[in-house]
């Protein structure tokens, strides 16, 4: 069956590093485009370790569908040019910050100055390409360290924590393809260029921002908490539970889920009183009073066993998986999320698009986003 | 050569009208980000059936209220239509506003629509070319699609959070954020623009069967192929990177100050140790990246021995003049107000609600040349737009909307 391809009439070129890039530039392959992915002889500076577990991991689920073309000088702006020179669409990453940030900019102009049709120009970077952050050193982790988002991660007194194995930066790589795809179908101008500029410090500090309207309304500092989000977010629970055999979480956002969750539990005694009634004060005043009382329900039970409860009493609450676990999901599976591809005789599952897209003429059975 | 003819989408957004039933963040993010391009978009809600994002709890000294800041953000720049789909004249009003849109965003658990006797199928052949974002926690269809979920559920099934903790392997999820909510919202608005850049040449809409866990596994791609070719099982790792030390969050002086660090070269490290005065005994023994990296707790234990006693924002300035890969570590509200950000535009922008109440409408971190983008107003109240909306769009008279309302459609 054909798959999905919205993207098909577009070319894209990715040149130079970041994992947000690869993710951004990935996404466009598998929505259609041709991809081409440019690299200089000497590599990206930060990939002296080519031959490490992670190295080999990027590249093996960033770089999938795109046409790699190695620079064969370095530096090389007349054959990078000739190859971007009709693109559509370019991503230029940068891992890390720096003074070549701010060179972005006169890189687009002095490409568009050069061309015969439109060009959307994205610059993925860790601080963006202008403003007094644009020349800072630094690059995943010091980008998340700006967005506010270690400072509500982790235990009190303990490191803050930030996302690891690339999470932060692949976010910033989906806010990176959502502008993309806004100038490719929103500017003004068709037959304009259009610099479109993302940084994952602001990437990341933006969806911090978005939810933290919840604990500016409820008026909950923002300090993290361990299993806990801060101040319950306003209303108990938002926490995770310890259980038999691993974690849950579970968030529950209005009365009904509440009343259900009680029932859940068998209705104890506890729960008629009012000062468990009060889902704020719960939230913020005395949740560690709340968990005592319903964390024995949770640690009498595996994962399993609470899944199939609260499935049968419609509570919103998940186990804390591991992948080898998610890999095993019959959903996934009957979804076709996972794809597997062979890599120096190993078998590797890799994630895929996130949507089934069904048209007219696909109606039944729909056609999986790869 | 002939010159390549550009691809063109052509797609006017102010032009574009987008129906919305979605809840809490991970939809109605999706019509929030097209109404900050500028489309008409119409949030459908029922004092029946509210969305979750105005269950919030007032804190002390407030009464409950329909409209708090986290539905202020997700309804800035729409138009507020109430609909009640639990009735017949509702639904037909309903299926009018679709017929004439472009776009529709439905975030409700899969089979809601077919209680009420619709389908986004039903849709589809009335209105060939609207595009449907149907967003549920595990896709439409399938033995898993029952499972209702918030954002850290998400995240949790999805694996990432087994990801998040401490590099002795205790799990301590990011919990205080909302990743599955904006991932999903993200994601979508991607696939629905992708599909807006389609539909000039195939003329046909789609339905877009998204599902919210899926988004986020996603981003556990790195991961999962760490494992595939050799490595354990992922879990937690601290702040830690594999070919990288130091790499992470160095305690300053001060209450909760910390700096983030990460010393790429060897030649970095060489400058690190001379900033930081860190002994020569160790600025030998770790002068390769290898060493650090097999060291990476004495490194670190080197590094923080320092970084203690620094001002967190003079040792910054300093590691950056030195070329160092080093930033603060903000809280929230330092973030809020941080200058470059602010330089850029800022993370919000303020706007009066109509309770007089000053709102930080959140903007998306998307810089454009020329592409018109941003929040253009705090949310409505629920059903402020309806009568507007009906008689615009649908050519509604005085007397029909009057008798709309006596039959509980406009509830």
């Amino acid at each position: 069956m054909a798959k999905p391809r919205p993207l098909d009439d577009l070319t894209v070129v990715e040149y130079g590093d970041g994992v947000a890039m690869r993710f951004c530039t990935r996404l466009l392959a598998r929505l259609g485009a041709s991809v081409t992915k440019l690299t200089r002889p000497s590599g990206p500076a930060a990939q002296d370790d080519s031959g490490s577990l992670r190295t080999r991991a990027e590249t093996v689920y960033l770089d999938q569908g795109k046409e790699e073309l190695r620079l064969t000088t370095d530096p090389s702006d007349a054959e990078v040019f000739a190859h971007v020179r009709d693109a559509d669409i370019v991503v230029r990453g940068l891992a890390r910050g720096g003074a070549e940030a701010r060179a972005l900019r006169a890189e687009f102009d002095n490409w568009v100055q050069a061309r015969t049709v439109p060009l959307v120009y994205a610059a993925v970077t860790p601080f963006g390409t202008w403003g007094a952050s644009a020349s800072w050193k630094g690059g995943d982790i010091n980008a998340q360290a700006l967005s506010g988002w270690p400072s509500i991660t982790g235990n009190p007194g303990e490191e803050p924590l930030t996302m690891n194995y690339g999470v932060g930066a692949m976010l910033h790589g989906v806010h990176a393809t959502a502008a993309v795809l806004g100038a490719i179908v929103g500017r003004p101008d068709q037959s304009r260029s259009e610099f479109v500029d993302v940084s994952e410090a602001e990437a990341v500090a933006a969806s911090i921002h978005l939810y933290a309207a919840t604990y500016r309304w409820a008026r909950i500092p923002l300090v993290r908490d361990g299993f806990r989000a801060p101040g319950s977010s306003g209303r108990y629970p938002h926490t995770v539970f310890p259980c038999k055999d691993g974690l849950i979480a579970i968030i529950l956002r209005s009365d009904e889920q509440w009343d259900r969750f009680i029932e859940m539990l068998g209705r104890p005694e506890w729960s008629r009183d009012p000062r468990y009634q009060d889902y704020y004060a719960m939230g913020t005043a005395y949740p560690a009073e709340v968990d005592a009382l319903v964390v024995p329900w949770f640690r009498a039970r595996t994962k399993a066993e609470i899944s199939e409860i609260a499935r049968k009493y419609s509570v919103p609450l998940g186990a804390v998986r591991t992948l080898d676990e998610v890999l095993e999901d019959e959903q996934l599976a009957y979804r076709g999320f996972f794809e597997t591809c062979t890599v120096a005789g190993r078998e590797v599952s890799l994630p895929t698009l996130p949507v089934w897209w069904r048209t007219a003429t696909t109606r039944d059975s729909g056609q999986k986003g790869s | 050569m002939a010159a390549k003819k550009a691809a063109q989408s052509g797609t006017d957004f102010h032009d574009l009208i987008v129906v919305e039933t979605g809840t809490n963040l991970a939809g109605p993010m999706v019509s929030r980000a097209l109404a900050d391009f500028g489309a008409r978009v119409l949030k459908i809600e029922s004092r029946t059936r509210t969305d979750l994002a105005r269950h919030r709890p007032p804190p002390p000294g407030m009464s409950r209220a329909e409209v708090n800041d986290t539905s202020h953000n997700m309804g800035a720049g729409k138009q507020n239509v109430s609909l009640n789909l639990k009735t017949e004249c509702g639904r037909v009003i309903f299926m009018s506003l679709l017929e004439r849109a472009d776009i529709y965003v439905d975030s409700w658990a899969p089979g809601w629509l077919e209680r009420l006797g619709m389908s986004h199928e039903q849709m589809m052949q009335q209105n060939e070319r609207l595009i449907i974002v149907a967003q549920s926690a595990y896709g439409a269809s399938g033995p898993g699609s029952w499972q209702r979920v918030f954002a850290p559920i998400m995240t949790a099934l999805a694996g990432i959070e087994s990801l998040v903790g401490y590099e002795d392997g205790r799990v301590v999820p990011q919990i205080g954020s909302a990743i599955g909510d904006l991932v999903a919202a993200f994601t979508s608005i991607s696939l629905v623009l992708a599909a807006l850049h389609e539909r000039p040449r195939t003329g046909i809409g789609v339905v877009l069967d998204i599902s919210q866990i899926e988004c986020s596994a996603a981003l556990a791609g790195i991961a999962f192929a760490e494992w595939g070719l050799g490595g354990d099982i992922p879990g937690p790792r601290g702040n830690t990177h594999p070919s990288c030390a130091p790499h992470g969050l160095y305690r300053c002086a001060g209450n909760d100050k910390w700096i983030a660090l990460a010393v790429w070269s060897d030649q970095e490290w060489l400058e690190l140790c001379d900033e930081l005065d860190i002994d020569d005994v160790a600025k030998v023994r770790f002068s390769k990246r290898s060493a650090r990296s097999a060291s990476r707790a004495e490194v670190d234990a080197a590094v923080e021995s320092r970084t203690r006693s620094e001002m967190r924002d003079e040792l910054v300035r300093r590691l950056q003049a030195r070329g160092l890969g080093c930033t603060p570590v903000l809280d929230c509200y330092e973030a809020d107000l941080f200058e470059a950000f602010a330089e850029r535009g800022g993370l919000w922008a303020p706007f009066q609600s109509q309770d007089g109440r000053e709102q930080h409408i959140s903007r998306l971190p998307w810089r454009f040349d020329t592409v018109p983008f941003g929040p253009r107003a705090t949310a409505q109240s629920l059903g402020e737009a309806t009568d507007d909306v009906l008689t615009t769009m649908l050519g509604a008279t005085p007397n029909e909307l009057e008798r709309w309302r006596a039959l509980g459609a406009l509830t």
